[in-house]
């Protein structure tokens, strides 16, 4: 009878500690994810940050009166 | 003996059991309060959530003013594993001018030996960052507001700087004026952390999103703010002038179509903090002449068949004498050839007919003794006088002895343009959020201040003036203008300036249904001082250019 309770009480140890091994380990992978996706996600910001400010400078007026020059400068100048 | 030795060592035992039963005690029941919180901040990490400030858009849905992270690079010598000089050419390679611009910080770094550290003030882009992931190589993030237009109409947008806790705020302009909508509100994140820093997700943790700032969209026509920058720099080179400005205002709803300033010393820089059109005062000359006219033809005083049978000669008012601005006479003058002629002998007459009671009363109406309320920071309240002695009622006919701001008289004059009433000027036009969802303000309705037949009756009047004034040669022949030039004497201590003048010309265009009013100033011109030969080519010149952009 203590035999059977000493393998009852081992085996529900055992299935413990390998469900809170793999319970853990999801934790760590979700939180590693969580981690990954919050920097692309901070970097995909800061990149559309970035060509949102190419695209205004160039489309700016001061880009295109500046640097657009000759007769296509002067066409959008008559224009404006 | 034993026994005695034994009883020691048993004292010992328990005088240590009772030490750090005592030491437990102290730890964990007196200090437990410290230790708790200390365990807490250890554990737990508070993170600030910054929110994004709103964008500012132009009317073509263009952004003038934008967020923009960077980096500041800062170099530790001891931790370098390549030498100095190849360093600076790493970074130079992809921040390009890198070298040029900090060069005298790079030869002092390298020639003192003591100096460890050096941060450079050069903003790095997010993937020239990743490009330099060198040892001894660090970056410090940072925020910073970015305007694609400038200077184009950064004394509308403003700038921002840090106040007196070091946060970002705006300062002059819309920046300025709308800055609690702007900046959003700040979030936090405390919540526990394992040992390399990373959130715990299965502990509790107490969260408060950040709320970015909403999206500002401006009346602004970026294409009519540039013609009028480059028109108004060329002409203040042209008449030699001090400084000028111009403000377009859509004559039907109030919105500012473009707002500009400058100044013969500094004309491509206007300032960020300063607007000169809503914040430096001025006496508005003949321009104020059509609104004296409205409001007798409103109060019924005069009529459009009143003839000034008194123009023959200046008026003598006490010891003062009230003469034109040739010395020349019109007598018999009509209502058209007083304004026309921009007679102040006549006008001198009609605001006696009106009588101070009246005017004060329609100038109340027109809110010139007040703030317009426009949606920029830095407004000045212009200033009315309290006693008036007759020739100062007599002078205020045509503009002078009362002062306000550009901004004041623009929204006065379009009064005339929007068939007698009253808009107030914005440059708002709606708030975005992230999303795209769209708030648009309040609208105050509009006070109708003068009859339809009195606003009829001007209209005809600036029209015949224009079309039969010295102006008329500026006029393209395919825009129709009621508009009115002005050149007032600048005041000094106890009168006034002969050598200098402000010259101004307000109008509107077309006259039925008018797309805009404009004004253009333009402070002591040289070449000539009246308004008409100044103020009113910039005006006809900009008008023939912006009548089909809207």
């Amino acid at each position: 009878m203590p035999k059977f309770f000493i393998t009852i009480i081992s085996l529900a140890l055992i299935v413990q500690i390998i469900f809170s091994f793999f319970y853990s380990s999801d934790i760590i992978t979700q939180n590693t994810n969580l981690t990954n996706n919050q920097t692309k996600y901070n970097s995909l910001k800061l990149e559309v940050e970035s060509l949102e400010k190419q695209l205004s400078d160039i489309n700016s007026i001061k880009n295109i009166s500046t640097k657009v020059t000759g007769t296509n400068s002067q066409f959008i100048q008559d224009h404006l | 003996m034993i026994n005695q030795r034994h009883k020691t060592l048993l004292f010992s035992l328990v005088l240590c059991f009772v030490l750090i039963g005592v030491k437990f005690f102290y730890w964990q029941i007196i200090k437990s309060p410290d230790l708790r919180e200390k365990a807490l901040f250890q554990t737990y990490k508070l993170e600030k959530l910054l929110p994004a400030r709103g964008k500012i858009f132009s009317s073509d849905n263009f952004p003038l003013a934008l967020n923009q992270t960077t980096y500041k690079l800062s170099i530790y010598k001891p931790n370098l594993k390549d030498s100095l000089d190849n360093i600076f050419l790493k970074i130079d390679q992809v921040h390009p001018d890198f070298i040029k611009t900090n060069q005298t910080l790079i030869d002092n770094f390298k020639s003192n030996e003591n100096q460890k550290w050096l941060t450079f003030n050069t903003a790095i882009s997010n993937s020239e960052k990743e490009q330099l992931n060198l040892p001894g190589v660090t970056f410090e993030k940072t925020q910073k507001r970015y305007y694609p237009e400038d200077p184009l109409s950064n004394n509308i947008i403003g700038i921002i700087g840090k106040n007196s806790k070091g946060l970002d705020i705006g300062y002059g302009g819309i920046e300025a004026y709308y800055n609690k909508q702007l900046q959003g509100k700040t979030g936090f994140n405390w919540g526990p952390q394992d040992a390399t820093g990373q959130t715990i997700l299965t502990k509790k943790s107490w969260n408060s999103e950040s709320l970015d700032g909403q999206n500002i969209h401006t009346t602004i026509n970026r294409s009519i703010q540039y013609l009028a920058q480059n028109l108004l720099i060329d002409g203040i080179k042209k008449y030699n002038a001090d400084s000028g400005s111009i403000t377009i205002m859509n004559s039907q709803n109030g919105g500012i179509i473009a707002m500009t300033s400058a100044v013969a010393t500094s004309s491509a820089t206007p300032s960020a903090t300063r607007n000169p059109a809503i914040s430096d005062l001025f006496e508005p000359g003949s321009i104020f002449k059509p609104i004296i006219v409205t409001m007798a033809l409103d109060q019924q005083v005069i009529n459009t068949d009143y003839i000034c049978d008194q123009c023959s000669r200046p008026r003598t008012i006490g010891e003062y004498t009230i003469t034109n601005h040739d010395n020349a006479t019109h007598p018999n003058s009509t209502l058209q050839d007083i304004i026309k002629n921009s007679d102040n002998i006549g006008m001198s007459y009609i605001i006696t007919k009106l009588g101070l009671k009246n005017f004060l009363s329609y100038y109340q109406k027109l809110e010139l003794n007040q703030k317009t309320g426009i949606d920029l920071q830095g407004e000045a309240k212009p200033i009315i006088k309290s006693n008036w002695p007759e020739i100062d009622l007599a002078t205020a006919s045509f503009g002078q002895g009362i002062t306000v701001t550009q901004i004041n008289m623009l929204k006065a004059f379009n009064i005339i343009a929007n068939g007698g009433y009253l808009t107030k000027p914005h440059v708002l036009d709606y708030f975005s959020d992230e999303s795209g969802k769209i708030y648009h303000p309040k609208t105050t309705p509009s006070n109708q201040v003068f009859s339809s037949q009195s606003i009829s009756d001007i209209k005809s009047i600036l029209k015949y003036s224009v079309e039969n004034g010295v102006v008329s040669q500026f006029k393209p022949k395919d825009l129709e203008v009621c508009a009115k030039s002005g050149t007032a004497q600048i005041a000094i201590k106890g009168g006034y300036t002969d050598s200098s003048t402000t010259a101004s010309y307000i109008g509107f265009s077309p006259c039925d249904n008018p797309k805009f009013t404009m004004i253009v100033t333009i402070n002591n011109p040289k070449s000539s001082p009246w308004g008409s030969s100044t103020a009113a080519p910039i005006w006809f010149e900009l008008a023939s250019k912006i009548a089909h952009l809207l």
